[in-house]
């Protein structure tokens, strides 16, 4: 500005002289001047890494989100598909039990015990163990046969723990005294 | 500028090569006056007019996009947010499952399963008849059935209900077309005939349609919940999507005093002998009279639970309960009790019996043609006389003898409550006539339930104190807790004493002289009563009820077993009928519960003087 406002009078001069400065001229007509254009930063070599340096952090942030996600989305494939496993598997457990319980049914067992040529055991001879009397008294079983053991059902066996020694001795000769006076009168024709 | 022009096409081949076509197009029209001039501007649009063109293109472009984003997130934001949600979010209800029915050992006698409903949706079939034959050994159905339902007019149609779920699973593994399952539930009785007419069974839709399961179906059934989550395109949950769950609240299990083994015995031994003696129907209740607990209540006939009959709906499916009937001769007890309870007979009374007897105009005769008898008081129960039993009556009173029937609970309903339960028929005594209070006192006259008969026993049985029958022995809430039910609270009805030597008197019965020694089981005392009693059809009498009822070990009760078998045409006698079905329900289960034998002996009764 110093050097056009002298110059007012010839403005032309001035105008002409103002657009002119080159990058060349500019510092060292006005070498004192305090502004003075800010030297290119020396770092703009070492710019290169950073940006590089960001980039990967970004991109390796990016593909490690991906890839959570991924593994994610996996997991839950993986977990969809032992769910269903698991589901399928409850659902065998599940029909499995039932056909146990349908198999542990009183009427099954006594058609398979039927089967195996098993009969009903009559009445149980029953032994006291204090003084080995005789308190209850077996029939005998209407069918001779080496039948296996007496034919207790699945009730019977547990609940014969109390007596189960009488209940033994019982089972050894139930055959073996089939007296009338033990014989109660089990007809079932109607006089 | 000749000089500048070489640098140029160097600098730039990609504007030496656009510039070449325009400087080709002028030097054809221009002559060999302008050679070296830069070709001007082509006569086509004006490069600012070209870049309005496409600022104008862009921007109504952006106007479209932004009049979509416009419409998208502000005008019908919530009907599409909304559309996306439905897309996304899926909900599905979580049935609560329905609670069991377990026995007194927790055997389940009615459960609830995972099942499969199969169906078609007859537009999406491709090929009916190979998919029929496919389904068909699967289903085991019809092949031309199912061809049908495949072809039908509908968009739904279920081909199977209720199916096991690996059956599904190889149902889609077929992968036909237009064949789908569903996620259901199924009631499963492991025995189907077992305890049938307690239980009942459930409808399609798995809601109870009879006896327990429909009485109870309020606390059995629960309430269902919910789970509403985020879900992708294959149906599979989006992780960290919306997942809400309303947990189900699973229905209450129930468990009774059934004894799964005995009831089972108790239904094989009256099936048998009601198809033996050619009768109608037949009833078993096994109760334990210290608590008034049922360890079977069995009839017969019985249906599958798994699959009803279409006409079960028509009749009360518990007789035990529902039936109402003339007891006859085992309410003879009744009377016995009161007139010793008042002091006005003891078991050793004389009482004179002559062949028949005339009281208020009629004539009654005993079961059996005798001459004139000399029977102690047991020996009237004993021999089941009516005659002196009238004799009896007559000390008593009407006014005494209905109010002791009352109080052993005839004309109420027992407590059981077992749905369809009767209160039975007892006229109230002002309406009585002057042969009612006879006829009464030896059972005729009123009707009673099966269920009421062995309450009155229970009663004798217990020492005089009547404790109500039940069923129910605990209720298992859906964490699996336990509660028991308490039984009901006991009443006195007679004193300890008269109990006692009521069943010394019942002990008689069952011994040779007596009308029921079919009923004996060696080494146990049994103390029992017979029953046969005329059957009233339709206002007029035809045919017989037998009936034995009974307990043991009779000087310290822990079974009663009470049998009732309607209009056999085989004998008609509850000591030859009922008897023997009461000694094998009896003796099988004193051995299932291994009750021993108290091991005293009977007292010698005097029936005669």
């Amino acid at each position: 500005m110093s050097a056009v406002a002298p110059a007012r009078p010839g403005a032309r001069t001035a105008a002409r002289v103002a657009p002119q400065p080159s990058p060349q001229s500019q510092p060292q007509s006005r070498p004192s001047t305090a502004l003075r254009l800010v030297a290119v930063p020396r770092a703009a070599a070492a710019r290169l890494p950073f940006a590089l340096l960001v980039a990967a952090i970004l991109g390796s942030g990016l593909v490690a989100l991906l890839m959570l996600h991924t593994f994610a989305a996996q997991d839950g494939f993986t977990l969809h598909k032992l769910q269903k496993q698991s589901a399928g598997l409850a659902d065998l457990e599940q029909q499995l039990t039932v056909a146990n319980q349908q198999a542990q049914a009183p009427s099954s067992l006594a058609a398979r015990a039927r089967a195996l040529g098993m009969v009903p055991t009559g009445d149980l001879r029953i032994v006291r163990k204090r003084d080995g009397r005789v308190v209850a008294v077996a029939t005998a079983v209407a069918v001779v046969r080496p039948a296996p053991k007496p034919t207790a059902t699945a009730s019977a066996a547990p609940n014969a723990k109390a007596s189960s020694a009488p209940a033994a001795k019982a089972a050894t000769k139930p055959a073996t005294k089939p007296t009338a006076a033990t014989k109660p009168a089990k007809s079932r024709a109607p006089h | 500028m000749p000089a500048s022009a070489p640098p140029r096409a160097a600098r730039s081949p990609g504007r030496a090569a656009s510039g070449r076509p325009s400087a080709a197009r002028a030097g054809r029209p221009g002559g060999p006056g302008s050679p070296r001039r830069r070709p001007p501007a082509p006569p086509g649009p004006d490069p600012r007019f070209r870049l309005s063109v496409v600022l104008i293109v862009i921007l109504f472009v952006l106007t479209l996009v932004a009049g979509k984003l416009l419409e998208l997130q502000g005008l019908n934001r919530s009907s599409y947010s909304q559309m996306a949600e439905h897309q996304r979010l899926h909900t599905v209800t979580i049935t609560a499952p329905r609670g069991a029915i377990i026995d007194r050992n927790g055997v389940p006698l009615a459960e609830t399963v995972d099942a499969r409903d199969v169906y078609a949706d007859p537009r999406e079939v491709k090929d009916a008849a190979t998919a029929a034959a496919k389904l068909a050994p699967l289903l085991g159905t019809d092949a031309s059935t199912l061809t049908s339902k495949l072809t039908g007019n509908t968009t739904f149609a279920y081909l199977a209900r209720a199916v096991a779920p690996t059956l599904a699973t190889q149902i889609i593994g077929l992968d036909l077309p237009g064949i789908g399952v569903l996620p259901t539930t199924k009631r499963v009785y492991p025995d189907g005939r077992l305890a049938s007419n307690l239980i009942g069974f459930v409808h399609l839709d798995g809601s109870g349609a009879e006896g327990l399961e429909s009485k109870l179906q309020g606390q059995l059934a629960g309430h269902d919940g919910e789970q509403t989550f985020e879900a992708g395109a294959s149906g599979s949950p989006i992780p960290d999507g919306r997942d809400v769950i309303k947990q189900a609240r699973p229905g209450v299990t129930y468990q009774l005093t059934i004894d799964r083994d005995i009831q089972w015995k108790a239904q094989q031994a009256i099936a048998a002998q009601v198809k033996a003696v050619h009768a109608d129907s037949g009833t078993v209740i096994v109760m334990d009279p210290r608590n008034g607990r049922l360890l079977a209540v069995a009839v017969a006939p019985q249906f599958d639970a798994n699959s009803p009959p279409t006409d079960v709906f028509n009749r009360p499916i518990d007789p035990a309960v529902s039936d109402t009937y003339e007891p006859g001769s085992v309410n003879k007890v009744i009377t016995m009790s009161a007139a010793l309870q008042e002091g006005l007979v003891t078991p050793t009374t004389p009482f004179t019996i002559p062949p028949q007897l005339r009281y208020a105009g009629a004539t009654f005769h005993d079961a059996e043609v005798h001459g004139t008898e000399r029977l102690t008081l047991t020996g009237v129960l004993a021999k089941s006389s009516n005659i002196g039993t009238i004799q009896v009556a007559r000390r008593l009173g009407a006014q005494k003898l209905y109010s002791y029937l009352r109080s052993y609970g005839f004309g109420s309903v027992t407590g059981t409550g077992l749905p369809g339960e009767q209160q039975g028929l007892l006229p109230p005594v002002a309406t009585w006539s002057q042969t009612s209070m006879p006829t009464i006192a030896f059972g005729q006259g009123i009707g009673v339930t099966a269920m009421q008969v062995a309450s009155v026993y229970a009663t004798i049985a217990n020492g005089g104190v009547r404790v109500a029958p039940s069923i129910v022995s605990a209720t298992v809430d859906g964490n699996g807790k336990r509660h028991p039910v308490a039984p009901a609270a006991p009443r006195r009805v007679v004193s300890t004493d008269v109990a006692h030597e009521l069943s010394d008197m019942l002990e008689s019965v069952t011994t040779d002289e007596g009308t029921a020694p079919a009923a004996r089981i060696p080494g146990y005392r049994i103390a029992g009563k017979t029953g046969t009693a005329q059957r009233s059809v339709n206002g007029h009498y035809s045919g017989y009820t037998a009936s034995f009822v009974g307990f043991a070990p009779a000087d310290k009760p822990q079974l009663l077993v009470e049998v009732v078998i309607q209009n056999p045409r085989l004998g008609h006698f509850g000591g030859a009928v009922s008897a023997p079905v009461f000694h094998d329900v009896m003796s099988f289960a004193l051995q299932s519960l291994g009750i021993p034998p108290t091991g005293t002996t009977p007292p010698k009764a005097r029936l005669t003087w």
